[in-house]
This record gives C-alpha cells, structure tokens and sequence, in this order.
C-alpha cells in the first residue's frame, strides 16, 4: 500500500499536491452539503409528531364517521319555517348566506321577529329541533329579533 | 583491479556482475565556460554538490562501446562508500605527479579536479604528501542510482515524469470524485428509505386530514344551545315585561345587558344570577352571563 502510494506520488510537485488537495476539499465540502441537505430534510418532518397526529386523525375521524349525517341546510330551512309558522313568528332569509356561521358545515342566516314570549320558545324550539346557531338579539316594546344560522350540509 | 583506478575508466568493466563503463565526472560547479557541455549526473545532496559529465564523453563511449550503460567514476566512488567526508583532500593518482582528486571540508564533498606535476590550480594550498591515496577495488563498487544521460534523454525522462505525475493526479481526481460521488449515492439510497416512509406517512396523514374535512362539512360535532341564555331571558322578561337590550347584544358575546325600566326595583335580591346597576335617569342596567 506504500509503495503504491509513493509510486503514483513520487513524480508530484507542489502544483500536484495542491490540485489534489482541493479535489479533496472540494469532493469533502461536496459530500458534507448533499448529506446536510438530507438531514436537514428529515429533521423538518417529526416522524413522531406525524405519527401521533395520524392516530389522532384516526381517532376523531371514527368518531365523526359514527355521526349521522346532517341533513341539506335547505331541508333544515324547511324544519323552522315550519316551526316559525307554527308559533306565529316571522321568519326571513337573509341576503348574507352563511356569513354569520364561520365553520366547515353550510349555513344559511336568516332572523325572527315576533312578540317576545313568541321568539323565545320559538328559538328554543328550533334549537332542539335543527342545529341553529343564535346571534344578534333585539327586543324593544315587546317585540324582540333573533338572527341566526341554520346548519346542514351542502 | 589494475595498479592504477585510472585504467579502469573509458572501457567496460563489471561492477556488481554488470558490464559497465566509468568515466571521469565533475563534482561540484561546472566552470561557466564549460556548462554547455556537460550534463547533470546526480543531483545535490546533503553531504555532496550536484554532479556533471561531459555529454561528449557519454557519447563517445556511445559510439565504442554500444549498449554498454556509462557511469561517472566519482559518482559511483561517493554511492560505493568510498569517499570519506573527514579526510580534506583524497586523490586517484594517474602518474606519481597527476591524477585527479576530491576535496572535502567540514563533513561535506566540496569539489573534485585534477592536478597535474603536483599543482591543484584549485587551490594552491593542497599538497600531495597531505593527500589520501584512493585504491578503489572493484568488488568495493557500487552502481549508483542513474547512469549518464545525454541532455535529449534527460529532457525525454524529464517530460515522461511530468506526463506520468499528471496522468496520475488524474487517476487519483477521479478517485476521489467517484469515491465522493458512490458515498453520496450510498448515502442517498440509505436516506431514500427514510425519507420514504416519511413521506408515505404525511401523504397518508394529508389523506386523512382531507377526509376528516370532508366528514367536518357533514356532521354536527358540537350541538349548538343558548337555552340557558334564552331561560334567564324569559325569567327576566316575566317579572318586567318592558324590557328592552341595552345596545347590540349578542347570543354569541360573554355578557348580556338590557334595561328595564325603575318600577322593577332591585333584581338583585331575588334573582342571585344577575348583575344589576341603577341608571339615576331612571331605570336598571340588568346583565348576566350568557354562558354560566
């Protein structure tokens, strides 16, 4: 191995060493950045983190497949309006459609109007009966507002 | 060996069972006069200066004696030993007056010459009596490293060396650039693994995300109540029907306010979860909190 060694050096000058010196630092600095970069990568991404998120994904999205489906919005409209007729209230659609609701389910938004006593078991009915989200509330002389969103699916 | 070393030089003669011709060389500086005809024989060392022969020499024991590989008779004398660095001046006699001599000083050859009718024009100081006689044998002799060259040939050997020196920086680059590139390859094909599975796993992670959106725009995961809120207003409202909001107020906001008017009297006595506050226009500020 020293022989061998001494044979291809032996004939080398200063200009030889250097070229090859920088050969080696070059193909030194060449291979440190390639496997930086890999490392760098891998380190980014925590496998366990991941891991644990997928169970928890799992998890959660076992429990939502075992809900029931929502209904369409425009059936739950449907469910209040009657409910609205039922209770002498007035019921109206908004022009805003889903703006009050800020989630993943579709909503549409819409308000009551009516005597107060009228508006309070109405809400409280609809709520049990569809889920409804309640907003703004208003109540002067007796007559009272509720806005509110309508949750369904699409 | 002859009586004399001198009979020995210009013609073959075998030295470690190998037919070979000495000739006289110069140790030493070359006269300026003279370089152009001699050529380097050994290269400076620690303890000798570089050493030259006459390129005509070489050539004409070319000529005489074909094939037969020329050697310088000081060069092989300092190779075999038989120089000594301690004694000043050594010399190979040709006649009882000339011959030719070495001369050494503090450990280290310094020149070789000649002298003739006893005169060492180098120095006018050397004296035979002082002298050293050489009585070099043959079995004694060593060859040294490199015979003599002509010029061309030294120029030949020269521009071989730097042709093998950089055809073998070339061998050892590419070594070094594939050595690099199969690590870095290895290395990839290792990493690679790693970074599959990872990947696989976001990929799958991304799916389900995607997925749980999905069931997210289709089933209800918090059913929505603001029954507590709408009690304390019918409780509110049943002991002052005029009741009115005190501004916008909201099912979603913490806190709901509204005004009643002063006939009411303080609420706070009978109803423990509301918060009352007397307005001195007249009337009540009557608020509590949506969720308890």
């Amino acid at each position: 191995m020293k022989n061998i060694f001494i044979n291809i050096t032996g004939s080398w000058e200063k200009v030889h060493w250097a070229i090859c010196i920088v050969i080696t630092v070059l193909a030194g600095h060449f291979l440190y950045a390639e496997h930086e970069g890999r490392t760098r990568e891998l380190s980014t991404i925590n496998t366990t983190v991941v891991e644990q998120d997928i169970e928890e994904f799992n998890t959660m999205a076992e429990r939502l497949a075992q809900l029931e489906m929502l209904p369409p919005v425009r059936m739950q409209w449907a469910y209040i309006k009657a409910i609205a007729e039922e209770y002498g209230v007035d019921l109206s659609l908004s022009d805003s459609k889903g703006k009050l609701y800020r989630g993943p389910l579709a909503s549409w938004d819409g308000e009551i109007k009516g005597d107060m006593g009228a508006i309070l078991v109405t809400a409280i009915e609809m709520q049990e009966t569809v889920p409804m989200y309640l907003y703004d509330f208003d109540v002067n002389q007796n007559k009272a507002t509720i806005k509110l969103a309508v949750l369904g699916s699409e | 060996m002859e009586n004399n070393f001198y009979d020995c030089l210009s013609r073959p003669i075998r030295i470690q069972d190998k037919g070979v011709i000495l000739i006289p060389d110069l140790v030493g500086p070359v006269p300026l006069s003279e370089q152009h005809q001699f050529v380097e024989l050994a290269s400076s060392t620690n303890t000798s200066p570089s050493i030259h022969v006459k390129e005509s020499d070489i050539e004409e024991m070319r000529e005489m004696y074909p094939g037969t590989p020329v050697y310088g008779m000081w060069n092989t004398l300092i190779t075999s030993g038989l120089i000594s660095l301690r004694k000043n001046l050594q010399v190979i006699p040709l006649s009882d007056d000339d011959g030719c001599y070495i001369h050494c000083d503090l450990g280290r050859i310094e020149f070789s010459g000649d002298y003739e009718a006893g005169f060492f024009a180098a120095d006018a100081s050397f004296n035979l009596q002082d002298a050293d006689v050489l009585h070099p044998e043959y079995e004694q002799l060593v060859l040294p490293q490199n015979e003599a060259k002509m010029a061309v040939e030294l120029q030949k050997e020269r521009r071989n060396k730097i042709r093998t020196a950089w055809s073998h920086l070339l061998t050892v680059v590419v070594l070094i650039i594939s050595v690099s590139a199969g690590a870095n390859f290895g290395l990839n094909a290792i990493y690679d693994i790693e970074h599959k599975e990872v990947r696989e796993k976001t990929v799958l992670l991304d799916r389900l995300r995607d997925g749980l959106d999905e069931l997210r725009m289709t089933r209800l995961t918090e059913v929505p109540s603001s029954k507590t809120a709408i009690d304390k207003i019918a409780v509110l409202w049943s002991v002052t029907p005029l009741l009115e909001t005190d501004g916008p107020q909201s099912f979603q906001n913490r806190r709901m306010t509204f005004k009643a008017d002063g006939e009411v009297g303080n609420l706070s006595d009978q109803i423990d979860w509301l918060k009352v506050k007397y307005i001195p226009e007249g009337g009540w500020y009557l608020s509590f909190l949506v969720v308890d």
